[in-house]
């Protein structure tokens, strides 16, 4: 098997899947459907692994075309895009995070699903999604991109409505999907501008037409395509000011929000600034409001996620938060720190949402930390895998968030765009992540059990319902924790930091992931160097920054313990003292209200506004007043007719009169 | 013999149907004239696809063309025909919608059934007699000939207000006929001062009306816009269609979505534009800003609705917007682009009319509230009526998407503003599609009515299912689809932008190699 | 002083007055008439009249026709009332307005 045939079929054996499971495996057992959608996904992986420490890993791209799908005139020749793939370093990566973690989570859902009647229909969206996130990151154009890119979109909204019955997720579902729309017009008018300026739509034939002179002379262009990039990017990754969807996307079932609002579908975004990298460079407009952005994404979400009780909501929040470094990495310039941030986020954040699923399947869709506690004696492997992830994503030394947090910190300060200011708010947020975290897992497995011992549904048959029935679950969803655990210890040192390297005496120019995305970053990086001059960080403030977030982080954590030792009222004392304020992030800083009131309502009323006044007031006004005056003079001109003689003979006289006097006069 | 089939097709095409009405008001059974009036439709779109088959993809001149004498000699008025990748493309629209449009009939109209089936077939006959004639006083005769039936269908077997609406409906349209025929007549009178002999051939016509100083161009353009604008509907010429929508039975909502509306921007695209290009090109700010504010007005009017069929009435005036706003980027892609939405908005706005009606016979209500939760009830229904959502709002797959991003391209590269206000609304088209869905699909399945519905019957799923395979593969094969149109479009845009004549000739098959410039030099 | 025929030409302005608001003001058809037989009268007397004073003969002869004119059309009115009579049992001119716009 060659290797394009290989990608193609990387590609659509999850497609496939998910039509065997959507159309003709209905009636299926449950067991056929699950191992379908399974191995929908581990076929690719195993492909994937084969392809990318092939000939991936030897500095080959392979590209594929499957079909021709658009093809218009343009200018003289023809704006050509091509349904076509494209495997390099880069969506190598993704591609294995991608598969790997899909059928890990893929099989975790085969168990957690197994009380849901008609799982089809959950597989094949499942795969679905698979099928469009793969072809978000294989297409080698934007267009191809930019279908996985709505498919992601369109399968995360039928899988936050998965339980439609409840109206709430439906509109969650529907939420999602439409702000990620107000980031797809920016995508769609950053596409529209390529092919002003290139052309073309293709990656590399943009990256190649894309020289510093070019450059020079469309400099509020390529400000634009990056701004317009970045629209795209809040949209789908969950920043400011488009994040909103996310939380509300946890009303999905928890694999879907391990698998696309933590590992994968979110990430896009900084998928697409890396694939862009060389464009965007050229704008430092573009990417300090990248930076500002990322940062501020990443402090403002860790501030709500400190004071939440909804064991999802907290993670929700924190994948924000965590979004917002990798994208602050991306707007220092710092992309391959970005996308190793996204490679060890995929690995945590998916161990601590399916640890969370496991919490939750335990107890019986509870969700509230405030009655769990304790649960580690009970589910042990649930427990110690949700604690490493904690540790890795708090940035405890050694664990993978360590390296790739404080590669992204450092950066934010040494870094191309890089600045101390963005450093210090970006290490608030990581002061925050600390505190939520440990608050959350002490809360949930640590001190005393303070689950309640009568069903919260009100079913009297059992009294000691959840203590007695809480246990571990079956492998089916504990190896896929205690897989995800190991990579969530091990995933970091791809991106150790120098200083480290020095230490360890590894002798290396790059740390293994800028030596890996070299090729990909290399325009971007020429384009830094040269333009924006050398930055060089030294090894001693690479130490300081790392003490100095390792400190915050054990400093945070310690507090977060001794506050909740005494269990969730621990924090009341702090929030009483806090007042009003604690209240509006308990509400989220009400941004939701705030949009309510400032975008939906007035478009609202606009609606009713242009339909009652413009539609039926003035339209038909104007179209019905016409006849109804040429009625009008009719009617009088009608009446005149009175059918009586005498009355006409008044006109005559008065005719004869006016006509007597008319010639005398 | 191929060459003779060629040379009869569009013949057949305009007068097979015609023929089928008279054969389906003599039968006696009404329900076995349901089955004959499926069978001429499916003949008649299998005969169609002679057309794509012996199409010529590399050229775009008048292919099939048949050039007959109709009217006395001295008048200058002849039976001409003949396709071009524009009309291909909305000649195959309409006879592949037809006869899923007879299929919805058999449970959508209970009462005189014969006439109604001999009406759309009348309906059918015009419809493809319109978009093949060359001839200008032919094109007017199917144009209002087109009307007769419509104005019956909702008439007859409308709703609750269906005369108000097919009154307003006729009205509206006969009022632009009129100012067309006006423009037309005055035409036809300037051919004569310039030529010395009457001609109504739109390839001779193009050529005198291109030459014509601007002030006239504007004049005639504007007579001729102002028709086909009421017919697509552009803001603020619309309000007939929410109406006409609302009390049309399933069938006739279909082909008005689907291929009435489509008359009017195919006018636009066959006569104003390329007839007076200099007018065009000063009239195109305004048409572009009219259609930017339809889709904006239009979107957040259907968001507002409580009526479903108000609703994706509305949103016809929005998505027709785009293709409005498209086609006056003048270039390439908005006119691909375009002329793909037309055909992409016939398919999902027809399969939305036709999922409205499934519910519609079983509850005999359109209120949003009435419904809620058919999905736990109605799977089927539920996947269709997503499905068509997707292609309504231009999921990257369907061929909404390609329409609208082509649109959206073309009209980036001229007016950025515009394409970016526009783009909202895409964003606004998710916004009250999906609304729908929640409404209609989604959320707790509480009224007791609903709970007994059925699912879709093998027939509806067959018409929808059609319908769906259709959604996607416009939205993947869109490349060999475009190649029929690529010439085309090319000739247009050149001859548009270099404000010359649109030159295009009739090849009339079987006649000889050399393609036949007829009358050009009589 | 004036003379005769200039009296008369007054008087026959004052007649034409009394016939036409006859016409104008009457609702029976049949007084209507008669006030049409006085303004026909009228024009005859400024006939006359006129004649004299300017002469000639031809004001004469022309009330002569008119005369002849005026019974041919109380003839046919008449006539005509009588129909009308049979058929609508009235002769008020207000209940004949078929011509009501």
């Amino acid at each position: 098997m060659n290797y394009q045939a290989m990608l193609a079929a990387v590609l659509l054996i999850p497609l496939l899947g998910s039509l065997l499971n959507g159309f003709f495996l209905r009636r299926a057992p449950r067991l056929v459907t699950v191992t379908v959608a399974t191995l929908a996904i581990a076929i690719p992986f195993v492909l994937a692994c084969m392809l990318v420490f092939g000939p991936i890993a030897a500095g080959e791209v392979v590209r594929t075309e499957l079909f021709n799908w658009i093809s218009v005139p343009l200018g003289g020749g023809y704006l050509e895009v091509p349904f076509a793939l494209s495997l390099d370093r880069l969506s190598g990566i993704l591609l294995l995070i991608i598969t790997g973690v899909g059928s890990l989570i893929h099989l975790y859902a085969g168990e957690y699903m197994s009380h849901e009647e008609g799982v089809y229909r959950f597989f094949a969206y499942l795969n679905l999604f698979v099928f469009s996130m793969l072809s978000l990151v294989l297409g080698a154009n934007m267009v191809v991109t930019f279908l996985g890119w709505e498919g992601v979109g369109v399968c995360s909204y039928l899988l936050i409505g998965y339980w439609y019955t409840d109206e709430a997720n439906a509109r969650a579902g529907m939420k999602a999907f439409i702000a990620n729309r107000v980031g797809d017009l920016g995508f769609l008018l950053a596409m529209f501008m390529s092919v002003k300026l290139f052309g073309s739509v293709d990656y590399s034939a943009i990256a190649s037409a894309l020289t510093n002179e070019l450059a020079a002379e469309n400099a509020p262009m390529l400000t634009a395509i990056g701004l317009c990039l970045l629209l795209g990017v809040t949209g789908k990754s969950a920043q400011l000011p488009l994040y909103i969807w996310l939380p509300d996307a946890m009303a999905g079932p928890t694999p879907v929000s391990a698998l696309i609002h933590a590992a994968t579908m979110v990430t896009s975004g900084i998928y697409l600034m890396t694939r862009m990298s060389f464009l965007l460079v050229q704008s430092p407009t573009a990417m300090t409001t990248i930076a500002v952005i990322g940062a501020a994404t990443a402090l403002f979400a860790a501030t709500i996620g400190l004071v939440q009780n909804d064991i999802k909501k907290v993670l929700a929040y924190s994948t924000v938060s965590q979004l917002g470094f990798m994208v602050l990495g991306c707007g220092v310039g710092a992309f391959q720190f970005g996308v190793a941030h996204l490679m060890t986020h995929a690995f945590f954040k998916a161990l601590l949402f399916l640890g969370a699923g496991s919490v939750i399947h335990a107890m019986h869709h509870e969700q509230d930390i405030r009655k769990m506690g304790g649960l580690i004696k009970k589910m042990p492997i649930t427990g110690w895998t949700f604690v490493i992830g904690t540790l890795a994503i708090i940035g405890f030394p050694g664990l993978s968030g360590f390296f790739s947090k404080d590669e992204i910190l450092y950066y934010a300060w040494s870094g191309t765009f890089g600045h101390p200011l963005l450093w210090a708010v970006g290490a608030c947020a990581a002061a925050c992540t600390s505190f939520y975290m440990v608050r959350l897992t002490y809360l949930v497995f640590f001190g005393e059990s303070r689950v309640e011992h009568t069903h919260h549904h009100g079913h009297a048959h059992d009294d000691h319902h959840h203590a007695h029935e809480i246990h571990e679950n079956p492998l089916a969803m504990t190896l896929p924790l205690m897989i995800l655990a190991l990579l969530s210890v091990v995933g970091g040192y791809i991106s150790m930091p120098h200083a480290i390297m020095h230490v360890l005496g590894i002798h290396a120019d790059e740390n293994v992931i800028t030596q890996w995305l070299s090729p990909v970053l290399s325009a971007a990086k020429q384009t830094m160097t040269t333009v924006y001059g050398e930055t060089h960080g030294s090894a001693a403030l690479e130490w300081g920054l790392m003490g100095t977030s390792t400190l915050i982080m054990l400093i945070m954590s310690g507090f977060a313990i001794s506050l909740y030792k005494v269990g969730p009222k621990g924090g009341e004392s702090i929030a009483n003292a806090m007042g009003g304020l604690y209240r509006l992030i308990l509400d989220k800083w009400r941004i939701d209200e705030l949009y309510q009131a400032a975008i939906i309502e007035p478009l609202k009323k606009l609606g009713d506004g242009f339909f009652k006044f413009g539609d039926r007031a003035v339209i038909e006004g104007i179209i019905n007043e016409g006849p109804r005056g040429i009625y009008l003079v009719t009617s009088v001109l009608s009446d005149i007719q009175s059918g009586l003689v005498r009355n006409y003979l008044k006109v005559v006289f008065i005719a004869m009169v006016a006509l007597g006097a008319w010639i005398l006069i | 013999m191929v060459s003779m089939i060629s040379q009869w097709i569009l013949t057949l095409l305009i007068f097979f149907p015609l023929l089928g009405a008279v054969v389906v008001g003599l039968m006696k059974d009404a329900q076995k004239a349901r089955h004959v009036a499926v069978a001429i439709a499916v003949l008649e779109m299998i005969f169609s696809f002679h057309l794509i088959a012996h199409f010529n993809v590399d050229s775009a001149a008048m292919q099939f063309a048949q050039d007959l004498a109709w009217l006395p000699r001295g008048t200058g008025i002849r039976y001409i025909v003949g396709v071009d990748g524009l009309s291909l493309m909305l000649v195959l629209l309409t006879t592949i919608l037809c006869p899923l449009v007879f299929l919805s009939s058999y449970s959508s109209i209970e009462n005189n059934v014969k006439s109604f089936l001999a009406l759309f077939l009348v309906l059918e006959s015009a419809m493809v007699g319109a978009l093949v004639s060359l001839d200008l006083v032919l094109f007017y005769v199917f144009w209002e000939a087109m009307l007769i039936p419509m104005y019956f269908i909702i008439g007859v077997w409308g709703g609750k207000d269906r005369i108000y609406a097919t009154t307003k409906f006729f009205i509206y349209t006969v009022v632009g006929s009129l100012l067309m025929l006006v423009a037309f007549s005055y035409l036809y009178y300037l051919h004569y001062q310039q030529n010395g002999v009457f001609s109504t051939s739109l390839i001779e016509l193009y050529r005198t009306a291109a030459g014509l100083p601007v002030d006239t161009q504007i004049w005639l353009f504007a007579a001729t816009a102002v028709a086909f604008a009421i017919k697509v509907p552009l803001f603020p010429f619309h309000t007939w269609l929410p109406d006409a929508h609302v009390q049309a039975p399933t069938p006739g909502s279909v082909i008005l979505a689907g291929v009435l509306l489509k008359m009017g921007t195919y006018g636009l695209m066959r006569m104003s534009i390329p007839m007076f290009p200099e007018a065009a090109h000063k009239a195109a700010p305004v048409m572009i800003t009219l259609s930017v504010i339809g889709i904006i007005y239009g979107a957040l009017i259907a968001w507002r609705q409580t009526d479903i069929k108000k609703l994706v009435a509305y949103s016809s005036v929005s998505h027709l917007g785009f293709v409005v706003a498209g086609m006056f980027a003048f270039n390439e892609m908005g006119f691909t682009g375009a002329l793909y939405q037309m055909v992409n908005h016939g398919v999902s706005t027809g399969a939305l009319f036709l999922l409205i009606g499934v519910v519609y016979e079983r509850r005999h209500t359109r209120e949003m509230s009435e419904y809620g939760g058919l999905a736990k009830q109605m799977p089927w229904y539920a996947f269709f009526f997503v499905v068509a959502t997707m292609g309504s709002v231009a999921l990257p797959g369907t061929g909404g998407f390609i329409g609208e991003w082509l649109i959206l391209n073309g009209l980036f590269q001229v007016h950025p503003i515009m394409a970016t206000l526009a783009g909202t609304g895409v964003i606004l088209g998710a916004i009250y599609m999906l609304w729908l869905v929640l409404k209609v699909v989604w959320g707790p399945l509480n009224n007791e009515a609903n709970k007994k519905l059925l699912d879709c019957n093998p027939r509806e799923a067959f018409i929808l299912g059609t319908l769906a395979v259709f959604v996607f593969a416009t939205g993947f094969l869109s490349a060999p689809l475009l190649a029929h149109t690529v010439p085309t479009m090319k000739k247009l845009q050149e001859s548009v932008n270099s404000k010359s004549a649109y030159k295009t000739q009739l090849v009339i098959p079987g006649r000889s190699d050399e393609p036949m410039k007829v009358m050009m030099e009589k | 002083m004036l003379t005769l025929p200039e009296i008369g030409l007054y008087f026959s302005f004052l007649m034409f007055l009394v016939g036409l608001a006859g016409v104008m003001f009457r609702k029976n058809i049949l007084f209507m008439m008669l006030s049409v037989e006085v303004l026909l009268n009228a024009a005859n007397l400024a006939f006359v009249c006129a004649s004299k004073l300017t002469g000639t003969i031809d004001g004469q002869v022309v009330m002569f026709f008119v005369m002849a004119v005026a019974a041919c059309e109380a003839a046919i009115g008449l006539a005509l009332i009588i129909a009308l009579y049979r058929t609508k049992a009235s002769i008020e001119a207000d209940d004949l307005k078929a011509l009501r716009g």
